[in-house]
C-alpha cells in the first residue's frame, strides 16, 4: 500500500500542503468558495514552525492505531487491507480521547459541529491533495520499496563522487 | 484560560501512579462523595461536546454551559438512565441517606404530575390512599436511603468564580490530569515528536549536530 | 454571622517532598485546602495524604492534656505544671543516681528545625550524649557514605532538576507511592527522551514508569552497581577527564572492579547480562544521568557500601555537580534532613560537626556558653539495647513512634517497659505512648510556626495557621519550657529567635534568616551562608566538600562471591500510597484507611500455590523474633521466594531482624527471611 513520506529537509513552510488539504475537504473544492462556507473546511495536515525547522505533520495510519482503539462509538475505524483510518462524523460524540491518546497530535476540532476531524487519505482521489500541492516535493506518496530506493539513490550519488579516480 | 468553553480535562494514563489524590481531592470539593474512580487510570466525565447522556435525559436536566456538561440536581430523578448511555461509564452511583423533612412527602421537591406513594400505600387505582388524622401531624425525622446519581461537573463553579483549575488536575502529582486546549495540547504533541524523535534523523541525514 | 475565614500557605507534614498548600481556616478551624501551583517542586499538587490533612487537624483522639500513667496502668489527666516538675525532678534524680549518660533523647523527623535544635541542645546541656532520630532506621547510610564521598551527605541537585536528566536510574526508591510528586518530573524527563531504568524486587508503580525494570534478587544491589561500574570500565566508557581532575582513590577502586565477572555477576543477581550491559551504556553515554535511591539500597547490612557504590558510580562517569547529573538519596519525612543538618544525631552536632571531634565541638559549646559539650553517644537502635543492659533508664522520645517503627517490637517493649521514666510528646496515643509515665500533648505543624528542610535541602517557613486544641502546646514551649526548669537557660524562645541562633550555630543556614524564608513561597536552599547569597540548588559545580576539594572513590566491603540467600523465603517490608511510615497518624484517618484497610502480604503466584494459599486468606508469618498473623494477596508483583509486607501496621516489625550496617547502624529491615505457614493447619 502507499504511504505518504516526508522528507522534511526539503520543506521551506510554505503551507501549500495544508491549504490543498482544507480545500479539498471543502464542499465548493475551490480556494475562494472554501474561504466563505460555513461549516469552514479544516485543514487535517500540519505545518511547525520549530526554531529553524519548517516541519510537516501528517497523520500515519498507524498500523495498531490508538485512536481507534479509544474511541468507543466506533467513529473511528480502520480499514483491514488499506489501514486507512477514517472517520464518521455521524457517530462523533466529541469525547476528544482520539485527541488524547494520538502520540503525533493529529486529531483537529470542527467548531460548528465540535466534532473531531482527521486525514482521511484523500478517498476521491488517485494522489492525497497535500502531495499534489507540495512545490519541493517535501512529500512524498509511494510504496515503502519505491521510497527505500529513493532514498538509496541520493545516497549513492553523494557517495559516488568521493571514488572517482 | 483565554475561553473557559475551549478547555478540557485531559487524562494521560501513562502518568497516573494509583494514588487516588484525585478522588479525594474531588470529594472533598464536592460535599464528600467523588465523580472520579480510579481504576489503571482516573475515569470521570469526558463532557462530550456531543454528549448520550443529555439527548437521553427525558427531564433535561443535564445541560451544557462553558464547554462543561452539568447535572441539575434540582431536576434530576436519579433514574440512571443516563448511567447506562455514558459510554464510559463516568456517570456515577452512590447509596446516600436523605433526611426527610417531618411532615414531608418522602420524595421531595421534584415536580411531578402524579402523586408520589410510599411502600405501604395500596397500588391500585380505584383505591384513594387512606390517610390518618396521625399521619398528617407526623414529625418523626424519617431516613430514606436513596442511590444518587452523580458525575463531574467539570469545577465549572470554581473556575467561573476564580479561574481556579478543576481540583483533580490541581492535586495530580504526576501530572496525569491537565487542564489543556485540544488546538494548543496538539500542537505540542508534533513539537515533542520532532524534538524528540525526528531531530536526530534530520541531523544524522545532513551531518549537523542539533 | 460573621465567619472569619482566612488562607494560610504552611508545607505539608508528610514526606520529605516539602510541597506547599493553602489551608483554609474559618473560625480558628481547618476547613479546606486551596492549591498553590507557584510551588517549583509540587506545581500546587497534592498527594492522597497530602490532601487528607483537613480530616488529620480536626481529628477527635488528639492528645489535648498531659497524661501521667501510673505503675499500675491507671491514667489521669494533670497540669502542665505539675507534668513539668515531675519529668524536671525525675531527669535530675536519675542524672545524680546513674549519670547524665543513662538518659537518652529521641528527637523527631518531623518537628520544625527550630525545635529539634532546642531538643538536642537541651539533651547535651542536660549533659547526655544520647540524641538521635528515625534517620538512623532510613539515611544514615547516605549521611556516612556520602559525607566520606562528597563530603555533604545530601542530595545534589533539586527535584523539578530531574526533568533535565537524560538518563534515570531508579535503584532501591518506589517514588510514586512514597514521594508522588517526583514522578511529575522523571516523566517529563521521560518525555523528552530520557531512558529511564528501575532497580527492584519488586514491580511498583515507580518500576512501571522505566523502560527496563530490573527485576534484582534482594539482597544483591550492591554486585549489581559494581557490575554496572565494570561493564562501564571494560567498555571504556568512564569519564577520566573528571577523574582525573576532581577525585582521588580511583586505582584502588579500579583494581577490585577488573576482577569482576559480569556474566556470573548477572547470574547471582537474577537478571539477563543484557540488561546490566545496557544499563551500564545509557547511564554512562547520556549527557548527564542521575541516580535516585531510597530505602531499598540502604536498609542492608552493607546499606553503607551500597550508598558509597552509588556514588562511586555517579563519581566514575562524572554525572555529578550540574544539571540533569547527580545523586537523589530521596529523605523520607517533612523535616529528616533538618533534623539531621540541626545534629538530632548521636554523631553530630548541629552543622555536622562531629562529636568526637574535640577542637570543633568545643567552638559550639562556646556559642552555647558551656565549656564542653558530651562526645558521641548511642543511635537509636543501640538505646534499645542498653536499655536492656541497664545502662539507660530514662527515654525522652518526641514525636517518635520506636514500637512500629524499630526492627523486633518485642525487644523494645521489653525494653521500654523497663525504664524509670518514659515521656512521650506526641500528637496521638501512639504505641509507644501507651508504655510512658508522661505523655505530653504537642501541637501539630499547623498549629505553631517553624521552618522545615525538605529532601532537597530546601529550608521553607510554614506559619501558624490554627491554634493547637485545648491544652496542647507546640515542642518548641514544652522543650523551652522543660529546658528553663532544668535549669538550662532562662527564656523561652520563640521561633524566629531560635532560628537566627541556628544562622550563628551552622554555617550553611547562616543566611537563612525568617525574614528571608517567611516571605518566600521556594525558600532557600542551603547552603547558603550570608545574607546575600541566593541559595545552592546544584552541589559540587566547583568543588567538593572535603578538604582537598576532591571527591573520593571508596572500596565496598562486600563479600562479592557469596551473595545471601534467603530461606524460605526474603521478606522485604515497605510502604504503601495512602499509609505513612508507623501508620499513626494514617491508620487514623478513614479518608486514607479505606484504601488500605489491613496488613497484607505479598506473595508470588507460584509459592501461593505450592503452599496452598488462596488469595485473602490468612497465614502465620514466623521468623527467628517473632510471629503474627496476616491476611494473603497473591500476585506477581514479587519475585518468586520473595514476600512484601508493608511496615504500617504494628504486626510487621515484629518480625524483622535487629542486624544493624556497622558503620551506620542502620538496621537490616530488607535482609529479612520469613517461614509461612497456613492458619488452618
Amino acid at each position: 500500500m502507499k504511504e505518504i513520506f516526508v522528507r522534511i529537509d526539503r520543506c521551506v513552510g510554505c503551507r501549500s500542503c495544508e491549504l490543498a488539504c482544507a480545500v479539498e475537504h471543502s464542499r465548493s473544492k475551490t480556494l475562494f468558495g472554501a474561504i466563505s462556507e460555513v461549516p469552514r473546511p479544516k485543514k487535517r495536515v500540519y505545518v511547525e514552525y520549530i526554531e529553524h525547522r519548517k516541519v510537516p505533520f501528517l497523520c500515519r495510519h498507524c498500523e495498531d492505531a490508538p485512536c481507534v482503539k479509544a474511541c468507543r462509538t466506533g467513529a473511528l475505524s480502520q480499514d483491514p487491507v488499506t489501514r486507512i483510518v477514517t472517520h464518521n462524523p455521524d457517530r462523533c460524540i466529541g469525547c476528544w480521547l482520539c485527541a488524547m491518546t494520538c502520540p503525533y497530535g493529529m486529531i483537529n476540532r470542527e467548531e460548528e459541529r465540535r466534532i473531531a476531524v482527521k486525514c482521511d487519505r484523500c478517498p476521491e482521489r488517485e494522489e492525497p491533495a497535500c502531495v499534489n500541492a507540495c512545490p519541493t516535493k517535501a512529500l512524498v506518496f509511494a510504496e515503502e520499496q519505491e521510497f527505500s530506493k529513493l532514498v538509496r539513490r541520493e545516497t549513492l550519488s553523494k557517495l559516488l563522487p568521493g571514488y572517482a579516480s | 484560560m483565554q475561553s473557559m468553553a475551549s478547555w478540557k480535562i485531559f487524562i494521560n494514563p501513562e502518568r497516573c501512579i494509583g494514588c487516588h489524590a484525585c478522588e479525594m481531592a474531588c470529594e472533598q470539593t464536592h460535599g464528600g462523595i467523588s465523580n472520579i474512580k480510579v481504576q489503571c487510570a482516573p475515569v470521570f466525565c469526558r463532557h462530550c461536546e456531543v454528549p448520550p447522556c443529555v439527548t437521553v435525559c427525558y427531564r433535561n436536566a443535564i445541560e451544557m454551559r462553558n464547554g462543561k456538561i452539568l447535572l441539575i440536581k434540582d431536576l434530576c430523578t436519579n433514574c440512571g438512565i443516563c448511567v447506562f448511555a455514558c459510554p464510559f461509564g463516568a456517570i456515577m452511583t452512590t447509596t446516600i441517606t436523605r433526611q426527610i423533612e417531618p411532615g414531608k412527602k418522602a420524595h421531595s421537591a421534584v415536580p411531578c404530575h402524579f402523586e408520589a406513594r410510599s411502600a405501604e400505600e395500596p397500588h391500585t387505582e380505584h383505591e384513594k390512599p387512606k390517610r390518618s388524622l396521625a399521619d398528617a401531624r407526623d414529625d418523626t425525622p424519617r431516613e430514606r436511603q436513596i442511590v444518587l446519581v452523580h458525575k463531574c461537573d467539570g469545577c465549572l463553579e470554581r473556575a467561573e468564580a476564580s479561574g481556579a483549575r478543576p481540583a483533580c488536575a490541581a492535586t495530580c502529582p504526576s501530572g496525569a490530569i491537565e487542564c489543556k486546549d485540544i488546538a494548543q495540547a496538539s500542537s505540542l504533541k508534533r513539537i515533542r515528536t520532532y524534538e524528540v524523535h525526528l531531530v536526530t534523523h534530520l541531523t544524522h541525514r545532513e551531518g549537523t549536530s542539533p | 454571622m460573621m465567619v472569619k475565614k482566612n488562607k494560610v500557605s504552611v508545607i505539608c507534614p508528610y514526606c520529605g517532598a516539602g510541597c506547599r498548600f493553602g489551608l483554609i481556616v474559618e473560625n480558628g478551624r481547618a476547613t479546606g485546602i486551596d492549591y498553590e501551583p507557584d510551588h517549583p517542586v509540587a506545581l500546587g499538587a497534592l498527594c492522597p495524604k497530602g490532601n487528607s490533612a483537613v480530616e488529620l487537624l480536626n481529628h477527635p483522639e488528639r492528645l489535648t492534656f498531659p497524661i501521667r500513667r501510673e505503675h499500675n496502668g491507671t491514667t489521669r489527666r494533670i497540669t502542665w505544671d505539675e507534668a513539668l516538675q515531675f519529668v524536671a525532678n525525675k531527669l535530675r534524680q536519675i542524672r545524680e543516681d546513674f549519670g547524665a549518660d543513662a538518659v537518652g533523647f529521641l528527637a523527631s523527623a518531623k518537628v520544625s528545625n527550630e525545635e529539634n535544635y532546642l531538643f538536642q541542645k537541651l539533651a547535651r546541656l542536660f549533659g547526655s550524649p544520647h540524641v538521635d532520630h528515625c534517620a538512623r532506621l532510613c539515611h544514615s547510610p547516605s549521611i556516612v557514605a556520602l559525607s566520606r564521598a562528597f563530603g555533604s551527605g545530601a542530595m545534589t541537585n533539586p527535584i523539578p532538576d530531574l526533568e533535565n536528566s537524560r538518563c534515570i536510574l531508579i535503584i532501591g526508591s518506589n517514588f510514586s507511592e512514597n514521594h508522588p510528586v517526583v514522578s511529575r518530573w522523571v516523566l517529563n524527563a521521560k518525555d523528552r527522551g530520557a531512558f529511564i531504568i528501575a532497580v527492584d524486587p519488586r514491580k511498583t508503580p515507580t518500576t512501571e514508569i522505566a523502560h527496563i525494570h530490573l527485576m534484582i534478587r534482594p539482597g544483591t544491589d550492591g554486585i549489581l552497581l559494581n557490575a554496572i561500574m565494570a561493564q562501564i570500565l571494560r567498555e571504556g566508557l568512564a569519564n577520566y577527564d573528571f577523574i582525573a581532575s576532581r577525585t582521588e582513590g580511583f586505582e584502588r577502586l579500579k583494581n577490585k572492579l577488573q576482577q569482576f565477572d559480569i556474566i556470573k555477576a548477572a547470574e547471582q543477581v537474577g537478571v539477563p547480562v543484557g540488561d546490566i550491559v545496557i544499563t551500564a551504556r545509557k547511564y554512562a553515554t547520556s549527557p548527564s544521568s542521575a541516580i535516585i535511591y531510597c530505602m531499598g539500597i540502604t536498609q542492608h547490612r552493607h546499606g553503607t557500601d551500597y550508598a558509597a557504590s552509588c556514588a562511586n558510580l555517579a563519581l566514575l562517569c562524572g554525572h555529578i555537580g550540574r544539571s540533569g547529573a547527580g545523586i537523589f538519596p530521596l529523605r523520607g519525612q517533612n523535616n529528616v534532613q533538618g533534623a539531621s543538618d540541626m545534629g538530632a544525631l548521636a554523631e553530630f552536632l548541629p552543622g555536622y560537626v562531629r562529636t568526637n571531634d574535640v577542637k570543633k565541638r568545643q567552638l559550639v559549646a562556646k556559642l552555647w556558653g558551656c565549656e564542653d559539650i558530651p562526645s558521641s553517644g548511642l543511635s537509636v537502635t543501640e538505646i534499645i539495647g542498653a536499655i536492656l543492659d541497664g545502662k539507660i533508664k530514662a527515654l525522652f522520645v518526641m514525636g517518635e513512634n520506636p514500637i512500629v517503627s524499630d526492627p523486633c517490637s518485642s525487644e523494645t517493649e521489653k525494653a521500654l517497659s523497663m525504664l524509670d521514666l518514659l515521656v512521650v510528646q506526641d500528637i496521638f496515643m501512639t504505641e509507644t505512648a501507651n508504655f510512658a509515665h508522661v505523655v505530653l500533648p504537642a501541637a501539630m505543624w499547623a498549629e505553631k510556626s517553624g521552618s522545615y528542610t525538605n529532601t532537597e535541602r530546601r529550608v521553607q517557613w510554614s506559619p501558624k495557621a490554627l491554634n493547637p486544641p485545648n491544652e496542647a502546646k507546640s515542642d518548641l514551649w514544652i522543650i523551652g519550657n522543660l529546658g528553663k526548669l532544668l535549669g538550662l537557660w532562662d527564656t523561652l524562645p520563640q521561633p524566629e529567635d531560635m532560628l537566627r541562633e541556628i544562622n550563628q550555630v551552622v554555617p550553611f543556614y547562616g543566611g537563612i534568616t525568617p525574614e528571608r524564608i517567611a516571605k518566600s513561597k521556594e525558600g532557600l536552599i542551603w547552603p547558603c551562608p550570608d545574607e546575600h547569597h541566593p541559595g545552592t540548588p546544584i552541589l559540587y559545580s566547583e568543588k567538593f566538600h572535603r578538604e582537598n576539594e576532591r571527591a573520593t572513590f571508596t572500596v565496598p566491603e562486600i563479600d562479592f562471591e557469596a551473595p545471601r540467600s534467603f530461606e524460605p523465603f526474603s521478606l522485604i517490608t515497605g510502604r504503601v500510597v495512602v499509609h505513612y511510615n508507623s501508620g499513626s497518624i494514617t491508620r487514623k484517618l478513614p479518608s486514607l484507611l479505606r484504601y488500605t484497610p489491613k496488613l497484607e502480604l505479598t506473595i508470588h503466584p507460584s509459592d501461593a500455590g505450592e503452599l496452598g494459599i488462596k488469595d485473602g486468606s490468612t497465614v502465620l508469618v514466623k521468623t527467628v523474633k517473632g510471629t503474627v498473623e496476616t491476611v494473603v494477596k497473591v500476585s506477581p508483583s514479587v519475585r518468586q521466594g520473595s514476600v512484601f509486607m508493608p511496615f504500617h501496621f504494628p504486626e510487621t516489625n515484629r518480625l524483622t531482624p535487629k542486624d544493624l550496617d556497622p558503620m551506620a547502624r542502620i538496621p537490616s529491615f530488607k535482609d529479612a527471611q520469613c517461614q509461612l505457614i497456613r492458619k488452618d493447619k
